[in-house]
């Protein structure tokens, strides 16, 4: 018995290291130095008398000075982008998923699918750049407004256009995993729905919807925590005012490391806070699996 | 508490309806329908009547168009031609939802995310009137399928019989004129199986509602229904009584789908009224009673069939007194099943026959021994004629 305890342990070793060194290390290390102060060209303060550093709370200057209302526009402005950008995916995702799942010709999909994927094949940084072309001043769009006699509009360095690069970049993220509970689904359900009288509307509420919660929400998870941390594209195409929480963090790490860890820790937090009730529910959900 | 169901939830669902209602006496009217899919045609060009208030059964091999049939009548699967007509309204052009009908799937289909009273509820709200006392429905109907108890319990907590019971309880709270069940009692094992077959019946007769029935067991579709319909290649074989479809198989296909495998090859020598006679290709001369005899012709190829049951078997040939018909045959093999034994012999003419003898009585069958000769003998109203190829 302890000798079989001792082997899962052992087999375990190497999940534990790699999780260990790249991932709870780097966090610990950033966590650590979220409580210390700045020094002088990027440095970071050395604590001259720990009890008083803590009873003070000086420890907690940097979270302290990240809560200030100055930065509130910017929060702000990360949140609803980020609670846009996976409402839109949702809503545009949906149906692509479901038009490939259900839908199209089954020797089709894979076309389909991979015609989602390709846009990884190109580096972000271009694609983002791709957009900027398309949306400036004399970009594509307004010339192609302009040929139809409307005149050129101001969408660049809008949070309008920060959206729309928001959700083309995290569009695939929703579409992939909606794509594959709607392929699993067990269509007789829908079947069994229609001859209960429900008709096409009431069957996608009733049971298409209920029958992909799983999708719907590794969707949402997969985009919402990205977008929450973005700073590309709000880097190329939100301009000086169109900051995210991510750019704050980015722009001039090197300078004020500890307040910007502590930044990130904040943000960190919240993405933590979605995924533990995400976890919540798949273990609920797991737990009613296994009574199968 | 189950009474109540009946009375009160079932009954208004007949007294309330148009004077026209009880008038027609089909349920259900299939005329002509058809329907391929690729190169095969799944049911070809199939008519068939079901009257209200019967259980009816379709019967027949897998891939025999039965479960296409029945999912056609729901309006799950549209048609290439003819029409459906329920109630005397053609409900061709209907989606399933709008449908009177309700379907009982194979798998159940109940809704995994759902819990017993909320499947049940399902589609109460599409229902006029459905929504009001709908808690009560609910229970009565789990009370109609004997399953009350469990409204809070989720598909995956229940044993396959309850999943039965439940997808049963969610078609008939809707007061379905027509009931379809799709083999539901495949996913059963065998002895729920035999118990659920007594209680559809049962229920069916309670509630007096038309049952359609899909099954590829024959004894399954023996035991529950008044009428069968045994479908073959898309086509219907045969549509009678059950004891009709079992005593007098109509075509070569049905009666071998029954269990009357014992074709004997014979040559009309004469048709008489109603009795043709034959003689057969193993030597004898034998008389058949046949409702169709005007339309053979003497010398005309035929066959014959007698079930294994309907033959007795002896040492020695029955006195010339006895007017059974008789032939000779070699005993090849013995089956002992407990409660009878089959025999396996064959006839000069080389035809394999079986034979099924009740054991009436201790060390009954033990006169004969293997490759030993014996006589076969049977009352010629049990022999069945019908042509070579299906008419």
């Amino acid at each position: 018995m302890k000798n079989g305890a001792l082997r899962t342990w052992l087999q375990l070793l190497p999940t534990w290291l790699v999780l260990g060194i790249f991932f709870l290390a780097p966090m610990a290390i950033m966590l650590g130095i979220s409580f210390r102060e700045k020094g002088p060209a990027g440095t970071i303060k050395p604590i001259d008398d720990m009890k008083q550093y803590i009873t003070k709370g000086t420890f907690l200057n940097n979270y302290r000075e990240s809560l200030d209302p100055s930065y509130a526009g910017v929060y702000w402005r990360s949140l609803w982008l980020a609670v846009a950008t996976t409402a839109l995916c949702l809503l545009i995702g949906y149906p692509v998923a479901y038009y490939i799942a259900i839908v199209a010709n089954p020797m089709r999909k894979n076309l389909l699918l991979a015609m989602v994927a390709i846009p990884f094949w190109t580096s972000f940084l271009i694609r983002m750049g791709a957009w900027k072309l398309i949306l400036e001043t004399q970009g594509v769009l307004n010339t192609m407004l302009g040929a139809v006699g409307i005149a050129p509009l101001d969408m660049l360095y809008t949070p309008g256009a920060v959206l729309t690069g928001l959700v083309y970049g995290e569009l695939p993220f929703m579409i992939l995993p909606l794509y594959a509970s709607l392929e699993k689904m067990d269509r007789t359900l829908l079947e069994a729905a229609a001859d209960l009288g429900a008709g096409a509307t009431s069957r996608f509420f009733r049971v298409t919807v209920p029958q992909t919660m799983s999708g719907i929400i590794a969707g949402i998870v997969l985009v919402l925590i990205p977008a929450a941390g973005q700073f590309v594209v709000s880097d190329i195409l939100g301009g000086a005012k169109g900051a995210l929480v991510g750019n704050i963090i980015q722009e001039g790490f090197q300078r004020n490391k500890p307040l910007k860890s502590a930044i990130a820790f904040e943000l960190t937090a919240v993405v933590g806070l979605m995924l533990a009730v995400y976890g919540l529910y798949l273990h609920r959900r797991r737990r009613k699996e296994a009574a199968l | 508490m189950v009474e109540n169901f009946s009375t009160v939830y079932i009954a208004p669902c007949f007294s309330e309806n148009p004077a026209g209602f009880m008038e027609n006496p089909f349920s259900i009217r299939v005329v002509g329908v058809a329907k391929r899919f690729g190169d095969v045609a799944a049911v070809d060009h199939v008519s068939l009547d079901i009257r209200r208030g019967e259980f009816f059964s379709l019967l027949g091999p897998s891939g025999c168009g039965k479960t296409t049939l029945l999912r056609m009548i729901a309006g799950l699967e549209e048609g290439d031609a003819g029409n459906i007509i329920i109630d005397g309204s053609d409900v061709t052009r209907v989606p399933a939802h709008r449908r009177p009908v309700n379907l009982v799937f194979q798998q159940f289909a109940l809704f995994p995310h759902l819990n017993v009273e909320k499947n049940v509820a399902f589609g109460l709200r599409y229902k006029s009137g459905g929504k009001r006392d709908s808690h009560k429905k609910v229970s009565a109907a789990l009370d109609l399928v004997r399953l009350s108890g469990l409204q809070h319990r989720y598909p995956d907590e229940l044993s396959g019989g309850q999943k039965q019971r439940v997808a049963l309880a969610r078609a008939l709270v809707l007061e379905p004129r027509v009931l379809l069940l799709d083999e539901p009692l495949g996913a059963l094992d065998q002895k729920l199986r035999k118990e659920m077959q007594v209680e559809l019946k049962h229920l069916q007769r309670r509630l007096g509602i038309t049952f359609v029935f899909v099954t590829h067991d024959q004894e399954e579709a023996l035991t529950m229904s008044d009428r069968i319909a045994v479908m073959n290649a898309g086509k219907v074989e045969q549509m009678d009584s059950a004891a009709e479809v079992f005593e007098h198989p109509s075509t070569p296909f049905v009666a071998e789908f029954m269990g009357a495998g014992n074709f004997f090859t014979a040559k009309v020598r004469e048709v008489d009224g109603a009795i043709v006679t034959v003689i057969s290709k193993a030597g004898f001369e034998t008389a058949l009673l046949a409702p169709n005899a005007p339309n053979y012709r003497p010398g005309e190829k035929v066959r014959f069939v007698v079930r294994p049951e309907k033959l007795e078997m002896s040492l020695t040939e029955p006195p010339p007194a006895d007017a059974r018909a008789r032939m000779e045959v070699t005993v090849e093999e013995r089956v002992y099943q407990g409660v009878a034994t089959v025999w396996t012999v064959r006839n000069r003419a080389g035809e394999r026959i079986h034979v099924y003898q009740q054991n009436v009585i201790h060390g009954a069958g033990e006169q004969f021994v293997d490759m030993g000769k014996a006589w076969l003998c049977w009352d010629p109203r049990n022999a069945i004629l019908m042509r070579e190829q299906k008419a």
